[in-house]
């Protein structure tokens, strides 16, 4: 069983990765076929947040069924942890923007 | 076990290799990004500008031939002479044309619109013009106004 921060921070820096990752080595593509690499890289990083944070979180549906039975059922700490974690994967993309963005600042 | 040693030694190598690789060149990206993101919007823009003034060069170019269109730029002359048997028939017809060429060319580089045939007319009817074959007078038959403008004269000898 994996502790709860373990998973929190897992997803924090899975989704930070998939941003950092997918925007840098995206942008070689733009290298090689003759495109800005830097606003190509920016435009990676924002276009990727979302995905990032449903990959990270490991596909949408379990977050989905935890939210719902957590607002059928009246389970409140299942759903408040399954919106932490949302909020760690969105919190890991977000901040990847971030570097990405100061990096590649003009 | 020293086969296997050696393939996974290798494969770690390529591993190695590529993920250098592909750190390297994200390196290299933020690194000249700059330069290359500058010079592709330069670019852009040059090519812009290049766009821009072949247009403007095309729009010039059909305006200047519209503009040629309509002014006179060369006059054509259809003289006729009498059939008499003169020694030197080309002669005379060659001095007429240059001295009609002479008297129309004020004419050269108008608008045709200007142009007033009865100026042409009276520049040209009834004009005596002197050759070594002796005096001609000129009858001025019809007249074309357009770009090339054009004038057909019956050459009259003038008998003293």
């Amino acid at each position: 069983m994996q502790s709860y921060s373990y998973r929190f921070l897992l997803i924090f820096f899975t989704s930070m990765g998939i941003v950092l990752g997918g925007s840098l080595i995206g942008s070689l593509a733009a290298i090689i076929t003759g495109n800005p690499p830097l606003l190509t890289t920016r435009k990676l990083a924002e276009e990727m947040k979302l995905w990032a944070v449903v990959a990270a979180l490991g596909g949408t549906f379990t977050s989905i069924e935890v939210l719902g039975s957590g607002f059928f059922l009246g389970q409140f700490r299942p759903l408040a942890k399954q919106v932490l974690l949302i909020i760690a994967g969105i919190a890991g993309a977000e901040a990847a923007k971030h570097l990405i963005f100061s990096l590649t600042s003009p | 076990m020293r086969h296997l040693y050696i393939t996974v030694f290798k494969k770690s190598w390529l591993a190695l290799f590529i993920i250098g690789f592909l750190t390297g060149s994200s390196a290299t990206v933020l690194q000249t990004g700059k330069e290359l993101d500058r010079l592709h919007i330069l670019n852009n823009r040059l090519q812009g500008e290049l766009t821009d003034k072949e247009t403007q060069l095309k729009a010039l170019n059909t305006k200047l031939q519209d503009k040629k269109a309509h002014v006179v730029e060369k006059t054509t002359l259809h003289i006729k002479l009498p059939d008499e048997t003169w020694a030197s028939h080309e002669a005379v017809q060659e001095t007429l044309e240059q001295e009609i060429k002479k008297i129309l060319t004020p004419l050269l580089g108008h608008p045709v619109e200007q142009i007033d045939p009865e100026v042409v007319h009276s520049l040209l009817h009834q004009r005596i013009i002197s050759t070594n074959q002796g005096e001609f007078a000129l009858d001025m038959k019809w007249l074309i106004i357009s770009t090339d403008l054009q004038v057909n004269i019956e050459a009259v000898p003038k008998k003293n």
